[in-house]
């Protein structure tokens, strides 16, 4: 290696010099290197307090993966049982519950989207109580409308439609609403200056900014809405869903299987069937 | 002594560097000109094992470069120092860290990770940026700092790496005439000074001129000039430049005063 | 001119109601495609043959009667044995409570691990941070699986393992938080900016090195964001999950629905909406806080 003929200071100097120019720099303060440990050390001890709440042994662990292994092995080859034809069938039906419950939501959405939307409702209190009100309810997953409306209803798709409906509403409300919001106040302005009337305004000004939007929103939720509906089934709801618990309380793991795959295979196809689609409308 | 022979480099059908041969002594000072594109970029970047050519050696001190691996590649990466035009520097991370960047490879790897260095390093750190006028700025994030600021954060990290070989691509192209100034002084000095050989790309052949003892000329990858700055003829520049001719930089100012902040001591 | 090179007024006006034709006629042809589609749903859903047989009417009015609290103003402050009073709607708010400390213990949990783990592979799911071609479709196609299927299938699957209790919600979370933010990381990485990576290679540093540096500093607030968002998510899904025996307040669920006590219900799905409302916001200050963060 080549000597180096670099200028440097001794160790020594270079201590000093450099603890004239910036102190701080060489002996961090001690709260703020501690900072850092601890926040670490904070996270870790509530993390060890949630772990304790959820009960978690490496017993029960060791055990359940010991029979998950056997499920899953379980698994291959998947069979149909012999209902092939009938689960096709099912899976249909889940994405007919599926296309029943986005029809209906999107068309409700609309009129509680101009209620929450600032700029078509005057008064601001009832503006402000609805946009509160959806964003409350925006966070209630489709399985727990599910159990209740299973347990009004009873079983069947239709309580499984209505319970999609329930999620549905509050979450496209609010995008309609911000939608709406964000409609281009000039369009409305050129059309009302011609002395357009309400409804007028709405049809020419209002509804072709929000028809793309609208039928965005209508595939992606239709996307989402299948999923939705395969989930229901699990309590009562009609749908794939139903067939799949009824297979995993008997431990019948390859039909599970079986009914899974054909599962993803229809997310597959409504995926490039909804992308053509949306390719074809904008 | 840096020796590349007949080193050749491809990326698929583009050739960056065309068996290339070249000869540097220690100490010396050379400057790399030639259009955009012409290779001077992967030349250093050769140098630097950044980039790995198909063809050729590349030996420093009889030392062979490209059978490098592993630890041994990275502390050499460390001795042939990179300075680039648009300087490198992590944005997010403040002025001192990035400087000391610059030890990584001869740090174990668990404290680094945690951005541990000891305070002896952490003492040369500053009294580098203090060289350079950049103390101050120790604990500001770089992506709040000016182009000339950042390159001279750049050469503070450059010098906490102890470079025998100093590579600097293209390091006053995206610099005002002042802060190209100051820079380029700041590396003429630590040529001078410390005795590091420097290998620097220009766009502006003035600077080279005015900067460099031996000027290289590049063109489409090869090598097509390579002597003293004295033999830099038009003709030589024509040559190296195709019909076009190169841009000159704007006329720099007169020698900066003393009082710039930026001028390196020569002694401690 | 008129009649030189065909334009005419006439002829606009007449091609005018041509286009005026074609279009009302291909909106007509999409309405009637879509009454197809609605139709021919409703009849395979079976949606029919369940609200067919009437006394729908009567059905939604006994629902919501038994769905709302029979609250008496003059009672409402009144304590828990006393009916119509709000302590008496909520009558078990202690155990309730102590459910949501699960259910939001299992969200967190769920998280931290999932999001650890998908922060891990998504490096190996990045295209420019792994060279290695199958790998990344592995871990790829590996996120892929994690997300299509239905969190509530898993749980099923995972309470029959590990038995009912928050062991399988957790389990279910990790799985499905995995899938969801090894996508999202993953595509965030590969927008990384590859200049500082090659700083902190030229420099001498070794891969770990490249990543801690070149890719953490800059990366990170967006990589908090989306987790930040995740563990909304998972707040909500752990409630959910509860229902299909998976632990926390979901269980409290199914339990007011077994005894079918409609206005019980009501009374956690309005703890559940609020606790989460509340978690939400928190998270929402903590991401505005970390998008304007300090050096990492």
């Amino acid at each position: 290696m080549v000597a180096l003929r670099s200028v440097r200071l001794n160790d020594g100097a270079m201590m000093a010099r450099a603890m004239m120019i910036a102190p701080e720099a060489i002996r961090l303060p001690l709260w703020l290197r501690l900072r850092g440990w601890l926040m670490a050390v904070l996270f870790a001890a509530v993390f060890l307090a949630a772990c304790r709440e959820l009960d978690v042994s490496l017993v029960v662990l060791g055990d359940g993966l010991g029979k998950l292994g056997k499920f899953v092995a379980a698994m291959w080859p998947p069979s149909d049982g012999g209902h092939a034809l009938h689960l096709l069938y099912v899976v249909v039906q889940t994405l007919a519950m599926a296309v029943i419950g986005t029809s209906v939501a999107t068309v409700l959405a609309v009129p509680v989207g101009m209620l929450a939307a600032r700029n078509l409702v005057a008064n601001p209190i009832i503006h402000f109580a609805i946009r509160r009100f959806l964003d409350l309810f925006r966070g209630v997953p489709v399985l727990v409308w599910a159990l209740i409306m299973v347990a009004a209803f009873g079983l069947g798709p239709v309580p499984g439609i209505l319970a999609i409906i329930l999620t549905d509403i509050p979450r496209l409300g609010k995008l309609f609403a911000e939608a709406m919001e964000n409609v281009d106040a000039r369009q409305i302005a050129s059309l009302r200056v011609t002395g357009a009337g309400r409804l007028a305004v709405l049809r020419f000004g209002t509804l072709p900014q929000m028809l793309p939007v609208w039928l965005s929103q209508c595939l992606y939720f239709l996307e989402q809405n299948f999923r939705a509906a395969a989930i229901v089934g699990v309590v009562g709801g009609g749908g794939i869903g139903f067939e799949l618990q009824e297979r995993i309380r008997i431990f019948a793991f390859d039909e599970v299987a079986f009914i899974t795959l054909l599962y993803i295979v229809a997310v597959g196809v409504l995926d490039v069937a909804s992308d053509a689609l949306r390719a074809r409308l904008t | 002594m840096l020796e590349m022979r007949d080193v050749h480099c491809r990326f698929g059908d583009i050739v960056a560097v065309n068996h290339a041969s070249l000869r540097i002594a220690p100490g010396e000072m050379v400057g790399i000109i030639g259009r955009s594109g012409s290779g001077k970029s992967s030349l250093l970047r050769l140098i630097n094992r950044l980039y790995t050519p198909q063809e050729g050696t590349i030996t420093w001190n009889g030392e062979c470069v490209l059978a490098l691996k592993g630890r041994a590649l990275r502390d050499w990466r460390r001795r042939a120092t990179v300075i680039f035009q648009q300087f490198n520097l992590i944005p997010r991370l403040d002025v001192l860290t990035n400087v000391l960047l610059g030890t990584l490879a001869t740090r174990p790897l668990v404290p680094s990770l945690f951005k541990y260095f000891p305070p002896d390093l952490r003492a040369r750190a500053i009294v580098e940026l203090d060289r350079l006028g950049m103390a101050e700025a120790a604990f500001q994030r770089t992506q709040f700092l000016s182009g000339g600021q950042q390159q001279r954060v750049a050469i503070a990290r450059a010098m906490l790496q102890n470079p025998e070989i100093l590579l600097a691509d293209e390091p006053v192209a995206s610099l005002d005439p002042i802060n190209s100034e100051t820079v380029m002084q700041s590396i003429a000095d630590i040529n001078r000074s410390r005795g590091i050989t420097v290998l620097v790309n220009l766009h502006s052949i003035d600077i080279a001129r005015r900067y460099c003892t031996r000027v290289i000329g590049m063109r489409k990858g090869a090598i097509v000039f390579d002597g003293p700055v004295e033999e830099l003829t038009d003709e030589a520049i024509a040559a190296i430049y195709g019909s076009k001719a190169p841009p000159y930089s704007p006329v720099s100012p007169a020698p900066v005063a003393p009082s710039a902040p930026a001028l390196m001591l020569a002694t401690a | 001119m008129p009649g030189e090179g065909g334009v005419s007024l006439a002829g606009i006006e007449a091609e005018h109601r041509r286009r005026l034709r074609r279009g009302r006629m291909w909106t007509a042809a999409q309405f009637m495609a879509v009454s197809l589609v609605l139709a021919a749903s409703v009849h395979l859903s079976g949606a029919a043959d369940n609200a067919i047989d009437g006394g729908w009417g009567e059905r939604v009015a006994s629902f919501f009667d038994r769905l709302l609290p029979q609250l008496r103003g003059e009672a409402l402050l009144a304590d828990r044995m006393t009916p119509g009073s709000l302590a008496s709607w909520f009558h078990d708010l202690p155990r309730w409570l102590e459910a949501m400390r699960v259910t939001i213990a299992m969200a967190f949990v769920g998280t931290v691990v999932g999001g650890v783990i998908a922060f891990v592979l998504a490096f190996f799911a990045a295209s420019n941070l792994n060279r290695n071609k199958a790998l990344r479709l592995l871990v790829r196609r590996g996120f892929d699986a994690a997300r299509t299927i239905p969190d509530a299938i898993l749980a099923l699957i995972f309470a029959s393992a590990f038995s009912i209790g928050a062991v399988a919600g957790v389990l279910t979370l990790i799985v499905a938080t995995t899938g969801s933010l090894g996508k999202l990381f993953s595509e965030a990485l590969e927008n990384a900016q590859m200049q500082e990576v090659e700083a902190v290679r030229a420099t001498g540093g070794n891969w770990l090195q490249e990543m801690r540096f070149g890719i953490v500093p800059q990366m990170l607030p967006q990589l908090l964001s989306y987790w930040l968002l995740r563990m909304e998510v998972n707040l909500s899904l752990a409630a959910a999950l509860g229902v299909v025996g998976a632990g926390g307040i979901g269980i409290e669920l199914q339990r007011a629905i077994s005894f079918t006590e409609f206005d019980t219900y009501l009374a956690i799905l309005l703890l559940i909406v609020g606790c989460i409302s509340v978690l939400d916001t928190i998270s929402e200050h903590l991401r505005h806080h970390l998008i304007g963060e300090g050096a990492h």
